[in-house]
């Protein structure tokens, strides 16, 4: 299926990771050096940087993995039992849970994790996972699929880039706390400097560090080319692009019209009138989070919480009939998954719910015999959608509402709840087995 | 150092470049201001405004790979016509046959990257506040830029027609079936009647419009074809040129107040 490359592929396919770890061993050794060199400079500084030693430790292991490979021709990898035991433990639910506890736990422990003596570990333990986990065949095949590699760089780069943001945020917060401008603010980095040659070399430097990028990610990955088109053979599973496979795991919690229209749709609208939502001119132009610590939270939650895992896991862990399977599982075992989903109205016991099927005769019972049946369902939307945002005006949110008024507390309110109707009922499928709380197949409505 | 000088002082290289470095404030100000390309920029700005860990250059990386699709995407344009009998075998020459066979991929993972530097982009404006007024417009064209490239992305996957490619846009289409009210299989649809018959058919909804059919055929390719190679791009560069033109009017590069 995959051809060969032009160059380097597969032939060279197990000796990838053995050049990851050579970049590895080579990072933390420049990393090591400099520390060392910065803690010589400074006059104040303390004791012997612990930072000096991670580094050096985690240079001398990548090195060690490497020797093994040199010598023996294996890397380091992971024991069967472990394997089948991730396998087995992990579902949607569960990647989900972790996703989501991992951003809080980065969140909220972030002022730890940027300290010096920790950013060792932070930059290397994922570095280190991910590459010891390369080591099965069936999770490298997956990372290497060449479509797939996007995936594997968008999460990387998302984290990479939010660990230097959450840095400088908390470095900002601190000084804004002593009373200083952020380091944004500061006279001598408001002074102005000339664009050439100033910038222009750094954009110069830029654009010979993408490209060089791009032409080995061309040299290692052909780009996939599969059996021409043929309309009447459909593939199993059938695979959106990757930056739409997000939408697509989403029609497993809800129907096609929300799922492909209305929430996308939604959300994009959501994105489009942040800064109507959040007008005030104060905390811009540095990085921090003190200054907006909630709706960066919702952002972040959108952002790497839902749109990054939905692509994840729709692309790593959906297989044949878009059923789970685990990273090590292999995908040529085909799985039926039970579904015993039912509606919130049947969970509830609703008089007259029992029926799963849209029935002629509740067709023929009329309006009124639905909205019976269903009670739960609009009760549900008018309590989150209506009192929900009023009961928390007057506690939680009481002083966003003074401070931008009915109309935007409203409107903002709205859609950060529509938003939030993701992961609830994501958690109502896989906990409670309910897959709608509004079910008007009569009509098609549902939701 | 003194090499750079020796080749500065080269009879070659003065016949190219007829000034000497720029050294003093109101050369180097010159450069920017009288240079086509360069005149995007202002001539000069705060200095935390350059520091990489600042935006990551990422905006200007976006565009620099916009660029790089672009030029690509001409030369792929040599090769490939967009009809069923041609598509795919064009796909197979430019592998196989054509020199450098390279560009294929250069530019399908070009594009992958630009949508996630795109995507980051978004990550490091909205960290640093910088949606806040007074550049809360730019904000929304910086959506509707990601949306466009997102599009562009979407309708090139379509090109190769593979299976991949194929039932990748038969899925991500048929959503666009299920848009309430406009789409055939959306719910309300059969609400819509003209003298008792329904009018959003699936020859006549969204996803028709789309598709230029009932289904990914023929029609379907040139249609992606035309909006990818052209109304697509136009759209993005005419989008970057309002988008860039605020960022300078907006005050320049965000910073505190
Ligand atoms: C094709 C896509 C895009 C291109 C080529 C692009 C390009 C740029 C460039 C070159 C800058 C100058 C500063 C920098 O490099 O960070 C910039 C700034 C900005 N961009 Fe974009 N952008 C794109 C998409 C977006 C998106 C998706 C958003 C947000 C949703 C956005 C919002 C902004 C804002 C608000 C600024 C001003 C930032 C500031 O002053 O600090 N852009 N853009």
């Amino acid at each position: 299926m995959i051809d060969e490359s032009p160059l380097l592929w597969p032939q060279s396919a197990s000796a990838v990771p053995a050049w990851l770890y050579a970049v590895l061993a080579v990072f933390n050794a420049v990393a090591a050096l400099r520390t060392g060199k910065t803690w010589r400079q400074d006059p104040s500084a303390g004791r012997f940087p612990l930072a000096l030693i991670s580094f050096g430790l985690y240079a001398a292991v990548a090195a060690a993995a490497l020797g093994l490979f040199f010598f023996t021709g294996k890397l380091p990898g992971l024991p069967e039992s472990f394997k089948r035991f991730v396998d087995s433990s992990l579902n949607a639910a569960t990647v989900c849970v972790l996703w989501w506890g991992f951003l809080f736990a980065f969140l909220l422990l972030r002022r730890r994790l940027v300290s010096p003596n920790s950013r060792p570990h932070v930059l290397n333990l994922p570095a280190l996972a991910f590459l010891v986990a390369l080591s099965d065949g069936q999770f490298s095949g997956l990372v290497w699929q060449p479509d797939n590699f996007a995936i594997v760089l968008i999460v990387a780069a998302t984290l990479f880039h939010l660990y230097f943001a959450l840095s400088s945020a908390v470095r900002n917060d601190d000084r804004i706390a002593r009373g200083l401008p952020p380091l944004e603010g500061e006279k001598r980095e408001r002074e102005k400097v000339l664009v050439w040659p100033d910038l222009v070399y750094i954009e110069l430097i830029a654009m010979i560090v993408v490209m060089t990028g791009l032409l080995i990610w061309s040299l290692a990955l052909p780009a996939p080319l599969e059996a021409p088109a043929d309309p009447l053979h459909t593939p199993n599973p059938a695979k959106a692009p990757w930056y739409f496979v997000g939408l697509q795991e989403l029609l497993v919690y809800f129907d096609p019209w929300l799922a492909g229209v209305v929430i996308p749709g939604i959300l994009a609208l959501g994105l489009i009138a942040l800064p109507y939502l959040d007008p005030s001119p104060e905390g811009s132009g540095y990085y921090s989070l003190a200054s907006r610590p909630r709706v960066a939270a919702a952002f972040l939650f959108g952002f790497f919480g839902l749109w990054l895992l939905l692509i994840v896991i729709g692309v790593f862990f959906r297989g044949p009939n878009w059923a789970f399977y685990g990273p090590f599982e292999s995908r040529d075992v085909p799985k039926i998954e039970s579904t015993r989903a039912r509606p919130l109205s049947t969970w509830l016991h609703a008089p007259g719910a029992a029926s799963e099927r849209p029935s002629e005769e509740g067709r023929r019972s009329g309006t009124v015999a639905i909205l019976l049946r269903e009670w739960p369902g609009p009760a549900f939307l008018l309590a989150y959608f209506l009192i929900l945002p009023h009961a928390l005006q007057r506690g939680p949110t009481r002083a966003f509402r003074r401070r931008v008024g009915a109309v935007r507390y409203h409107a903002a309110m709205f859609l950060f709840l529509f938003m939030l109707l993701i992961p609830i009922k994501m958690l109502l499928r896989e906990a409670c087995a309910v897959n709608y709380i509004l079910y008007l197949p009569e009509w098609g409505w549902n939701i | 150092m003194r090499l750079i000088q020796r080749i500065r002082r080269s009879q070659l290289y003065r016949s190219v470049i007829r000034h000497p470095a720029p050294r003093d404030r109101r050369n180097r100000a010159a450069v920017v201001l009288t240079n086509l390309v360069l005149h995007l920029h202002a001539v000069a700005i705060s200095r935390h405004a350059v520091r990489i860990g600042y935006t990551w250059c990422l905006g200007g990386i976006a565009f620099f790979l916009m660029l790089v699709e672009t030029i690509t995407g001409v030369l792929l344009m040599f090769y490939y016509r967009p009809t069923t009998v041609h598509a795919y075998r064009d796909m197979l020459e430019l592998r196989d046959v054509v020199s450098f066979g390279m560009v294929r991929e250069i530019h399908r993972w070009g594009a992958h990257a630009m949508v996630i530097i795109v995507m980051l982009h978004m990550l490091r404006v909205f960290l640093t506040g910088s949606y806040r007024p007074p550049r809360e417009f730019n904000w929304v064209v910086g959506v509707m830029l990601l949306l466009l490239t997102l599009f562009l992305a979407f309708t090139g996957y379509l090109l190769p027609w593979d299976q991949l490619s194929m039932w990748a846009v038969t899925v991500g289409t048929n959503m666009a079936g299920a848009a309430p009210f406009i789409g055939h299989e959306g719910p309300g649809s059969a609400w819509i009647t003209a003298g008792g018959e329904p009018l959003i058919t699936s020859q006549s909804d969204v996803r028709y419009l789309l598709l230029g059919a009932s289904s990914v055929t023929e029609e379907t390719l040139n249609r992606f074809y035309v909006l990818h190679c052209i109304a697509l791009p136009l759209a993005v560069f005419a989008l970057c040129a309002l988008h860039f033109w605020r960022v300078r009017k907006d005050g320049g590069i965000s910073g505190p107040l």
